[in-house]
């Protein structure tokens, strides 16, 4: 059927229809800026590690992989990537069991979930990661503990276990406790309705907090900063106390090879669990 | 499924373990170490005094710390909370799918280490960086900009956006969006109907970013060392000079308990302050 | 534009100085509107037009996904449409920003801005207009005494019930003097009791304001209760528009018979044209046929036009007999549905509940001639009452 067009009507849909051609514009614009302000210091680096200079330059000048065989051969290096992976393993398995059972102590009470002391849990959140990191190192060398991977496991706790207890706490609150019941009503007992129908629906929350605690002790820089002896230094601890002495593209090697571990368990996640869900955002609409 | 009272204790209970050795201990250790006197032959004395506390809140060198700390802190805290609520409002209104991919994006460089990432803006802003290489092809001459105020701010702002994402964005989520469509309907332009409409109900979530960015920039390590240099010192960096190079150890731990309380005090503050404005919107939204 | 929203029952058309003339009764127009949301997509509106007249309460009736809601917010400007012209007191409003076109609107879930109270949430609209504060307070005043919170001002929306948000934001809509106001399902966030109760009131309210009215909805009562005439609409056209009783009475096809309330179906042909206007049809039923005198629906049908009859349940008239036996019954208080069995298939009766008297296994028969009925053909495309 044929429009009847007045006059009047198009220049205003006409107009209508270029602010909104407007408006398509600039969001590619804005998009494409604050994604590239996020990477610029990432993408930086990695120029910055094939660049055939010593000091840092990006646009690298000249192209060469010499700086990641240095590094990649040298000792210390490569036994902190293993300090830090162990470490980091430790930590989040330590984290995500005790703030599994932690959570489930503090959500299943007779009166519903308590709020209170789990905000007691996050306190030591409020504190500097170098304030604590002293604390620690001033502890065990006052009281002559040794320190090896399981001290310095013990110390980053400070810095995983409150997240994970929150971060499951929030997920155990929100099952549906009628799915529950209803498992019970079939003839499940506490242990099997534990196992197979409470833990399951935890899978993705577990993750989440177990990725999240190995990245939190994989690049901490506060903690592992003090807590240290000269063969037991973690990656990012490493990187930072090489700026003294070694060039910038040596450095950008290194960083570069922090960077990639961390993109593999970015890629990790997202097949896994989906980054944005493990935060908590929303991802229907 | 509801836990009798004993059971959740054992629960809890290595949570709190964990927590009471790697935080209340350490603390409690740190607070005597701090009432120490410290002799710079005889090392650290087992005396108690407020010798260390009077130093570094009279001595001009660690007040210059302090002061340059708050001015960083709170100047990242306030740019970092711009860019994320403007970022966070284009995402909330862009939804789906190129919502999810974009927040990834944003999101993902918190999963690399802050060593890394202040490295990077070194390959970006430090000589022979991107920066410098493209004033320089624009005439500019070559522009640096590395080891003062600006290179840290930019530093932390890079670091702590995600974060301010991540609250802003639930923020956001929050509201209603029919209230936009329900702002047009009876009258307001575009720009007025985010004022009055969206902008109140987002306080809450802007008053959150600026306190976490502020209270992580104010504590941060790894951005004021590598981006400030040797002759910008922050709290954070004059606790690890202490310990490290002077080992002034009760100076350290000193500095270490001021900043943490110091930091508590600012946040108790700033929500008694934003209460007003907080309680209105979330108490009723 | 009328605003008397406290004096009364509607006004007749007024001469106005502007118009030179009493103002033109069509206030809404809508011609060939359609929606298509992706290129060689299908339509979700395809050519709707009806006409709505000053003062009157139009009705958008139709299951979800038939595309009433999209015609709503190409009304409000919410969504641009493919084709199509829409007029609202004159003025062509296709392209122009929703801010502008005097269209309100009493959102399904009312959007009533949660930080501002319930007199702020009056004032916003008028606050915008740079009216001064006096005339604001005065006017947010009396529209909420209109709307009977009078005592309410200070609260937030959070602490009302739906039944009183959604009041809040009728006063809102009426705020503003708009043009027209529309009204997005406006009871279905209620519980059935509050319905009933709010169905009367909203009618009562927005009748003294003395506004016209749009309202969409999926629930037939709901229109049929409040409206003057309602557009029919399914898989995004328009099946008919009219006055409930013309529409329950006298449906234009069978689809359209069916979703408004129900009916048996009887196929049948055209024999001849009584003097008054009615059909005469022979209509079968199982084996037998039966001649009988009809309604008709659509005004031009010739001799040997093939249909259907429609009887409704409350038309069927049952008897005592052995054509059929009753094999189901529903009290439902008001009235009490039957379904016999019959030549093979069954057919639904009804009776008012006091004065019910048939019972499962009762044998019945049916008098088709005495029942009456409405003769009714395909489907085919409104213009219109």
């Amino acid at each position: 059927m044929t429009v009847l067009e007045a006059p009047t009507l198009a220049p205003a849909l006409a107009a209508a229809r270029r602010r909104a051609a407007v408006g398509r514009v600039w969001r590619v614009v804005w998009i494409a800026a604050v994604c590239a302000f996020a990477l610029l210091p990432l993408v930086a680096v990695l120029m910055a590690s094939v660049s055939d200079t010593s000091f840092w330059s990006a646009p690298p000048q000249g192209l060469t992989f010499r700086w990641y065989a240095r590094i990649l051969g040298n000792p210390e290096f490569v036994a902190s990537i293993g300090t830090s992976f162990a470490l980091a393993l430790i930590v989040s398995v330590v984290s995500v069991s005790t703030g599994f059972l932690a959570a489930l102590g503090f959500t299943r009470g007779r009166r519903g979930v308590n709020y209170r002391a789990s905000n007691l849990i996050l306190l030591p959140l409020l504190f500097p990661h170098v304030a604590l990191g002293l604390a620690i190192y001033g502890m065990y060398l006052t009281h002559s503990v040794p320190i090896n991977l399981l001290t310095l496991a013990l110390g980053q706790l400070v810095l995983t276990v409150p997240v994970a207890v929150r971060l499951i706490m929030v997920a155990v609150a929100r099952l549906p406790r009628d799915v529950e019941r209803a498992a019970t009503n079939l003839g499940a007992g506490p242990w099997a309705v534990f196992w197979r129908v409470i833990v399951p629906q935890l899978r993705g929350v577990l993750v989440a907090a177990a990725i999240i605690s190995f990245t939190v002790s994989f690049d901490d820089s506060g903690v592992a900063l003090f807590v240290n002896t000269p063969t037991t230094i973690t990656l990012p601890v490493r990187l930072l106390f090489y700026r003294e002495n070694e060039g910038g593209s040596l450095l950008a090697a290194g960083g570069s090879v922090l960077l990639l571990i961390g993109v593999v368990i970015v890629l990790v996640v997202g097949r896994v669990v989906g980054l944005e869900r493990a935060f908590g955002f929303r991802t229907d609409k | 499924m509801t836990i009798s009272r004993r059971v959740r204790l054992l629960l809890i209970a290595p949570a709190v373990v964990a927590l009471v050795l790697s935080f209340v201990l350490p603390m409690l250790s740190d607070l005597r170490l701090s009432l120490s006197g410290y002799d710079d032959i005889m090392g650290v004395q087992d005396t108690v005094t407020l010798d260390q506390y009077q130093a570094i809140f009279q001595d001009s060198t660690y007040l210059d710390a302090w002061l340059l700390t708050l001015r960083i802190a709170i100047l990242s805290g306030l740019l970092t909370t711009l860019l994320g609520a403007l970022i966070s409002f284009g995402l909330w209104r862009l939804g789906g799918r190129t919502r999810s991919v974009v927040s990834t994006v944003v999101i993902a460089p918190l999963l690399v280490s802050g060593v890394v990432r202040a490295y990077g803006w070194i390959a970006v802003m430090g000589p022979a960086g991107l920066l410098p290489q493209l004033t320089g092809k624009l005439g500019l001459g070559e522009v640096t900009i590395l080891y003062n105020e600006p290179a840290m701010v930019i530093g932390f702002v890079h670091a702590l956006l995600p974060y301010a994402i991540l609250i802003l964005l639930a923020s956001f989520d929050r509201i209603d969006p029919t209230l936009l469509r329900a702002a047009a309907n009876i009258g307001a332009r575009p720009a007025q109907a985010v004022r009055l409409v969206v902008l109140p109900l987002v306080y809450p979530g802007i008053f959150a970013s600026v306190l976490l960015t502020f209270v992580m920039a104010s504590a941060a390590y790894a951005v004021p060392a590598i981006l400030g240099g040797a002759r910008q010192v922050t709290a954070a960096t004059a606790i690890f000079q202490e310990q490290n190079v002077y080992l002034n150890w009760p100076a350290a731990a000193a500095l270490a308990l001021s900043l943490a309380v110091g930091t508590l005090l600012i946040m108790v503050a700033y929500q008694a302050l934003t209460r007003r404005t907080t309680s209105r919107v979330e108490g009723h939204a | 534009m009328l605003s008397s929203y406290r004096t009364g029952p509607a006004r007749p058309p007024v001469a106005t100085a502007a118009a030179g003339g009493p103002e033109p009764a069509t206030h809404l127009e809508l011609r060939g509107l359609s929606k298509r949301y992706a290129a060689g997509g299908p339509l979700a509106v395809d050519d709707v037009s009806f006409t709505v007249r000053r003062g009157e309460f139009f009705g958008l009736l139709g299951p979800s996904g038939c595309g009433k809601t999209t015609t709503l917010n190409m009304i409000a400007g919410f969504v641009e449409p493919t084709e199509g012209r829409i007029t609202l007191g004159g003025r062509d409003i296709v392209g122009m920003p929703p801010h502008r076109r005097g269209t309100a609107m009493v959102f399904q879930r009312y959007a009533l801005f949660p930080h501002l109270t319930v007199a702020q949430n009056v004032a916003f609209g008028p606050k915008l207009r740079k009216q001064s504060r006096a005339d604001v307070e005065r006017r947010v005043g009396e529209l909420l005494d209109f709307v009977g919170l009078g005592g309410m001002a200070g609260k937030f929306p959070d602490q009302l019930s739906g039944g009183q948000q959604q009041r809040v934001a009728l006063a809102r809509a009426l705020a503003v003097d708009p043009e027209i106001v529309l009204l997005d399902e406006p009871l279905s966030n209620l519980d059935a009791r509050m319905r009933t109760e709010l169905r009367a009131e909203l009618k009562r309210l927005l009748r003294e304001a003395g506004v016209t009215v749009l309202i969409v909805t999926h629930d037939q009562a709901e229109a049929f209760s409040m409206c003057d005439r309602v557009a029919v609409m399914s898989d995004g056209t328009v099946q008919d528009v009219a006055a409930p009783m013309e529409l329950y009475r006298r449906p234009r096809n069978p689809v359209l018979a069916s979703f408004i309330g129900e009916g048996n179906f009887l196929a049948s042909t055209v024999d001849a044209v009584a003097a008054d206007g009615r059909l005469e049809v022979t209509a079968t039923l199982g084996p037998r046929t039966h001649r009988l005198v009809v309604d008709r629906a659509e005004p031009d049908i010739g001799v040997g036009t093939a249909g259907q009859v429609l009887i409704r349940p409350e038309q069927l008239v049952v008897t005592a007999g052995t054509d059929g036996e009753v094999v189901d019954v529903s009290f439902l208080g008001p009235t009490a549905t039957f379904v016999i069995s019959v030549a093979d298939r069954t057919l639904i009766c009804s009776q008012p509940g006091h004065a019910a008297s048939l019972a499962v296994g009762d044998r019945v028969s049916v008098d088709l001639s005495a029942s009456g009925g409405t003769f009714v053909t395909a489907p085919g495309v409104g213009a219109g009452r």
